[in-house]
């Protein structure tokens, strides 16, 4: 990140802290602090947006089991309501032609009305008048939405769940092939390196052959960047271990196979350099400021012997 | 770079950037002073941000930290995946 510095910038800081950090807040308080609305450009709009769902986003941030509770509260406090309105004449619920009596029975009665309401059913055995029917009204739109968030909550658990396992699979995966190409790219190169050392293939045979290695491993070098930037999931440390000691002898064998195809750099072809830049900026950054803390003392060996012979490939 | 660079950020905050905390951070963000940089991948970035962040993925920086940040002496706070 130190690069920013490298290109001019002159006012640069580092929130050393970092998503992890941000996020490990509770969410309410991430979501009330008014960091929120600073946003720029696109974000901002974004941020406008998710400003007017702020009581739909509270409501997701509760637990099932925080959400039930809101709905017993929300049938007792109406219930408690309706059963106080009975005292009104005109106003009340009104039960087969009859008004419920303000007593323990009509309690029980509007109770019953009260659940039978937020859960929208509506069996009309109980059925309101006069202000009550507002009451009805507002108590049926606060019940439906807090079932449909119960709701999107166990379909987006399911979801997240699958979705979870997809992005395992796909990283397993994708690891399996960044070490088996590694593989290959040194095999590659250790059989140009034997058949240039027994001068077998002609130098520009050589030098065509070393910069189609050069742009595989380029493109391995890419996947490992990725694979270290993604905070979602991180290789485990033997993987990962595998994967740098592998880097790190590929790269020792490509020096060698520079030096042997060419000694002198006025050689080398346009693709060639460019490709060896990309590796030397790649390795640079993959040893760099962001790789996760907990992996440093261990993979800094590795790390170490290939920002050396990435310097020797610049 | 690669060795020192990871000791010294285990043992201070960045290698060369001055750190910044969350709280102060905060402070900045509400009165628009700065402008926050995730240096993560696109797909992280897409996933999630802090609030107003640009994305400016560490492998593109030096091709289009120009484009994006024309201005050099403008405040800038860059993080990434966590402590580093």
């Amino acid at each position: 990140m130190s690069l920013l510095q490298e290109l001019g910038y002159t006012n640069v800081r580092h929130y050393p802290g970092g998503l992890a950090e941000w996020n490990s807040l509770e969410p309410s308080q991430g979501a009330d602090a008014p960091s929120h609305r600073a946003g720029r450009g696109v974000a901002a709009r974004f941020e406008k947006s998710s400003r007017s769902l702020r009581l739909i986003d509270a409501l997701s941030d509760q637990t099932v089991g925080e959400l039930f509770w809101l709905w017993i509260q929300i049938v007792l406090l109406f219930g408690a309501m309706y059963w106080l309105i009975d005292w009104l004449p005109g106003q009340t619920l009104v039960s087969n032609g009859a008004p419920v009596r303000p007593n323990g029975w009509g309690f029980l009665s509007a109770l019953y009305f009260s659940a039978v309401t937020a859960t929208s059913v509506g069996y009309g055995d109980i059925v309101p008048a006069g202000a009550t029917r507002l009451l009805a009204i507002a108590e049926s739109v606060a019940g439906l939405i807090i079932f449909g968030c119960v709701v999107s909550k166990f379909v987006s658990r399911r979801q997240e769940q699958v979705i979870g396992e997809i992005h395992r699979i796909a990283f397993e995966d994708r690891l399996g092939r960044v070490r088996t190409n590694l593989h290959l790219v040194r095999t590659e190169l250790v059989a140009a390196a034997a058949s240039c050392e027994g001068h077998d293939i002609p130098p520009p045979a050589a030098t065509a052959r070393l910069e189609s290695i050069a742009m595989i491993f380029v493109g391995e070098l890419h996947a490992v960047h990725d694979l270290l930037y993604r905070p979602q999931q991180t290789p485990d440390e033997a993987v990962l271990e595998a994967i740098l000691a592998s880097l790190a002898s590929v790269f020792r064998e490509f020096n060698e196979l520079l030096r042997c195809v060419h000694a002198e750099r006025a050689e080398r072809r346009l693709p060639l350099q460019s490709s060896l830049e990309a590796m030397s900026r790649l390795a640079g950054e993959i040893c760099g400021d962001c790789v996760p803390r907990q992996y440093a003392p261990a993979l800094r060996t590795w790390m170490d012997q290939i920002q050396q012979a990435a310097r020797e490939i610049a | 770079m690669c060795l020192s660079g990871i000791i010294r950020s285990v043992a201070t905050l960045g290698p060369h950037l001055p750190a910044i905390s969350r709280d102060e951070l905060m402070g900045e963000l509400r009165r628009r002073r700065i402008t926050l940089v995730d240096v993560l991948s696109p797909e992280s970035f897409s996933s999630t941000h802090l609030p107003g962040a640009i994305n400016l993925p560490v492998a593109d920086l030096a091709g289009r930290a120009g484009a994006v940040l024309p201005d050099r002496r403008t405040p800038i706070v860059v993080y990434c995946g966590g402590p580093t």
